[in-house]
């Protein structure tokens, strides 16, 4: 083929140029029309007096906050919410984001609402772009794009709708109004509105009114913010006003935000027992049976000969022949499918599994009640008052299961019959109507001392000829090596090499020649995974005469280093760490071990860290052990333990004197 | 036969010191066992000038003194740190050892107990690069042998990295039992050693160097 002339190249640029530019307008054309629950305003190209003010806070304080390195901060949100007899509450929210530099457009150009279309309408009534000469560019609703807000997992008509800004740039303001109008009529949960009143970036001002048209005694609201200043200038009337609210610092290691991030909570009166009651009725009134049920439940009951067992053969098959899937649409967000549904379709989502586990149990004559579960709150003292909007998740308890106070999360599969790391220690409501109902019914769920188990073996044969040969095999257990193991059995080939890669890239950096590692037990809950290697270094130590031998412990010092939190602001729930690991040395048959290295003891508050050397036949045995409990650490007692750690790690190198002939 | 028993804060000298062997059989002895720098790994760092083999320099007996009980600590150039003693101290010139820093004696009766001070002004010498020198520096002496190490945090030191390395005497009538402590300090380590001719005083002996603490710990 001949290649093209320049005349021939500039026609055909010019025909990509315009089929390109053809696309794009074709793809503005295209876009579809906004769904019945989404209303836009056009606006009128004008900006109220808040935006005004807003576009001077920005211009007096932007170089203040771009040397603070924030690419943008929330100048203004005035939000009122209103409780209307119907029932119904009318939500009235503006949101004005004040732009400081060119990644602040990028970070927060995009405007986003959550919505569950089921219930809520939404009416965008303003969004534009006061820039700082005082032009406006308005939002083009063409531009609005609404996806769906859930994991792919979950089915459901809660929706994302996106508004971009147009033309952001530095030292302009975005401002978004809208109205969310949501029915209560007959909603299956009471009503809860929980905000957060701290973000990434600064908040400048504040201002959140409630307007309850319902009796006084159907609100309740608190906030665990002392500068949130909150009066009530009528009866039916709060009005809380905050300033300049700072970012919330942020840390390395974080177990949640939502537990160190000050919240205001508005919700519908009630009291634990009555929320338990009317959320755990809700999985009560879909505990039927069916013929499938009944054959299963006969299966595991002549299968299994206790209570135990059966329990956990029934995790087992919940969790693992029932796949996550959620049909969450209207009301199916908060009411379960029926057990005999969701047997039939061997998928659910947590609450459509619970209900199957309670109804199989129960059928097995086996206790086992619904527990609410919270993933982003982990210190019970943060919840200000009874409220459904604490909790994203379901989990079930029975006495029967014998670990974690026997609870047990169905959604994960290839998981054993225990809590999993995520929810060790979450803050948890009780639905369960029998005798063994905890009380009080709002707890945090138990947190293991140990939520890490590692076991290291290693086999090093010293050759006369200076040669090192050495095979590793080390397992993952625990909470937190179940959900590795959960998450690896779950991922392609391709993935699970990447991953053993990496951890082996990250432990042993110098070694070039990356060994071909097996795993295997990534099918078997009941005991760690494991992985193995083999190594083989020439000329690795010096194989003649007295000298002393040096090997650095890699797994140890890579599992240690792991326990070193570089905190500054905040607490972190450290999990538990128990090591066990047993080096063999194997001289050749001209050597002998001559000096055995130091025995460690270094105990502290946090943990210990032991080495002993023994001698076995003409082999010498290295055993390594270290218990690190699971523990809430401050920023200073981090700083102390890492200082700790890092000492520990310098002595952490295996060290002998031999001598070969 | 004197009991003293000293402490010292020094380097290790290269040459054995010119001490009466019969009298202060126990000086001698732990002198031998500090001396020299050769051995695996990597060369101490030099010591001071030695005096102790400079004519007329005064028998190690002669200047001992009672310590003034509330006295603990000594200056080094890498800080300052102090050893509880129990018993009754005696204190010499130093002199005899090539300093004149006063040191601390350990005084269990019946007994040739000695504590001797050194610091290595070296932030580069580790633990390993010491205590490989000293059981070396045994082992060539040939009157005892090692026996364990443990290495832990110094009670008196929060972070402080301490390695505890005992030995045993070989059975003959020079026969002495030789703890060695040795601690990580911001300006190289410092090492405690203490010997005794009985192992009944050994508990005694590893008591008070593991009481040994670094001012400001």
């Amino acid at each position: 083929m001949r290649a093209p002339s320049g005349r021939r190249r500039a026609v055909w640029a010019g025909r990509i140029l315009l089929a390109l530019a053809a696309l794009i307008v074709a793809a503005e054309a295209r876009a579809e029309p906004l769904p019945e629950w989404l209303e836009f305003r056009p606006g009128d190209g004008s900006a109220g007096p808040l935006a005004h003010e807003a576009l001077a806070k920005l211009q007096k304080e932007r170089a203040g906050w771009l040397d603070a390195g924030y690419g943008y901060v929330e100048v203004a949100w005035r939000t009122q919410i209103t409780i209307e007899r119907e029932p119904r509450v009318r939500m009235h929210r503006t949101e004005m984001r004040g732009f400081v530099s060119d990644v602040g457009g990028q970070q927060g150009g995009n405007f986003e609402i959550h919505v569950k279309t089921s219930r809520a309408r939404i009416s965008i009534l303003r969004a534009y772009l006061l820039r700082s000469d005082g032009s406006i560019e308005e939002v083009d609703a063409r531009s609005i794009q609404v996806t769906d807000a859930q994991a792919p997992e979950l089915f459901s008509d809660e929706k994302r709708v996106t508004i971009p800004m147009r033309g952001v740039v530095p030292g302009a303001i975005g401002v978004l109004e809208y109205e969310e109008v949501r029915d209560l009529d007959a909603d299956p949960m009471p009503w809860s509105l929980y905000t957060f009143l701290q973000m990434a970036v600064p908040i400048a001002s504040q201002e959140i009114t409630v307007v309850n048209e319902r009796d006084p005694s159907w609100l309740d609201w608190k906030t665990n913010d002392a500068e949130l200043k909150c009066t009530s200038r009528a009866a039916d009337r709060i009005v809380c006003e905050r300033a300049a609210t700072d970012a919330i610092a942020s840390d390395p290691a974080i177990n949640s935000y939502a537990d160190l991030v000050p919240h205001l909570i508005f919700a519908e009166r009630v009291d634990w027992n009555a929320l338990a009651e009317r959320v755990g009725g809700l999985v009560e009134g879909k505990l039927d049976s069916s013929p499938a049920i009944a054959a299963e439940v006969e299966r595991i009951r002549s299968g299994f000969a206790d209570d135990g067992a059966r329990a956990e053969e029934l995790y087992r098959v919940v969790s693992n022949q029932v796949r996550y899937l959620g049909f969450e649409h209207g009301d199916s967000a908060v009411v379960p499918h029926s057990a005999s549904e969701t047997w039939a379709k061997r998928f659910g989502d947590c609450k459509d599994k619970v209900t199957l586990f309670v109804a199989m149990a129960r059928a097995l004559g086996i206790d086992a009640r619904p527990v609410l579960a919270s993933t982003f709150h982990f210190d019970a003292e943060r919840l200000l008052l009874p409220a459904g909007s604490y909790f994203d998740h379901m989990i079930v308890c029975s006495d029967a299961l014998r670990v974690d106070d026997g609870c047990v999360d169905v959604t994960l599969a290839s998981s054993p019959a225990a809590l999993p790391f995520q929810l060790q220690g979450a803050v948890a409501l009780d639905l369960g109507t029998g005798p063994t109902t905890r009380r009080p019914r709002l707890h945090e769920l138990p947190r293991r001392e140990i939520l890490w188990e590692v076991a290291i073996e290693r086999e090093v044969e010293l050759g006369c000829d200076g040669g090192a040969r050495e095979t590793v095999a080390r397992s993952n257990g625990g909470a937190l090596g179940d959900i590795i193991r959960s998450a690896l059995a779950a991922a392609t080939p391709a993935d699970r090499t990447q991953h053993l890669n990496d951890e082996f890239n990250s432990a042993l950096p110098a070694i070039a020649d990356r060994p071909v590692q097996q795993i295997s037990g990534l099918a078997d809950p009941s005991r760690p995974y494991s992985v193995r290697y083999s190594t083989e270094q020439a000329a690795a130590f010096q194989a003649r005469g007295r000298e002393s031998y040096f090997d650095f412990d890699a797994w140890l010092t890579f599992h240690l280093r792991s326990m070193i939190i570089e905190n500054k602001h905040h607490p972190y729930d450290l999990p538990g760490l128990e090591l066990a690991s047993t080096t063999r040395y194997s001289l050749c048959e001209r050597g002998r071990i001559e000096t055995l290295g130091p025995t460690l003891r270094f105990e502290r508050e946090w943990g210990e860290i032991r080495r002993f050397y023994t001698l076995d036949g003409d082999d010498l045995v290295v055993e390594s052990k270290v218990r690190i409990p699971s523990r809430r650490l401050t920023p200073a007692q981090a700083a102390d333990m890492r200082l700790s750690i890092g000492r520990v790690l310098e002595q952490s190198a295996i060290r002998f004197d031999y001598a070969i002939d | 036969m004197t009991r003293a028993t000293r402490t010292r804060r020094s380097r290790p000298s290269r040459s054995k010191p010119n001490v009466h062997p019969g009298r202060f059989a126990a000086l001698l002895f732990s002198a031998i066992l500090l001396g020299g720098c050769a051995g695996g790994g990597r060369p101490l760092p030099a010591p001071p000038p030695d005096a102790s083999g400079a004519p007329g320099a005064p028998g190690i007996g002669s200047g001992l003194r009672a310590v003034d009980p509330a006295r603990r600590s000594v200056a080094a150039e890498n800080g300052r740190y102090e050893v509880a003693i129990e018993g009754p101290s005696l204190l010499g010139s130093g002199a005899d050892f090539g300093s004149q820093d006063a040191d601390f004696g350990l005084l269990i009766p019946e007994d040739e107990v000695v504590l001797i001070f050194m610091s290595y002004d070296d932030p580069s010498v580790t633990l390993d690069m010491v205590t490989a020198h000293r059981r070396d520096q045994v082992r060539k002496n040939g009157k005892a042998h090692f026996e364990k190490e443990e290495r832990f945090f110094l009670p008196s030191g929060r972070h402080r990295v301490a390695s505890l390395a005992y030995f045993e005497g070989l059975p003959n009538e020079e026969t002495r039992f030789l703890y060695s402590l040795v601690v990580a300090g911001a300006g190289g380590p410092i090492e405690v050693v203490g010997s005794t001719t009985r192992p009944k005083n050994g508990a005694k002996l590893r008591q008070a160097i593991m009481r040994l603490r670094l001012l400001g710990d």
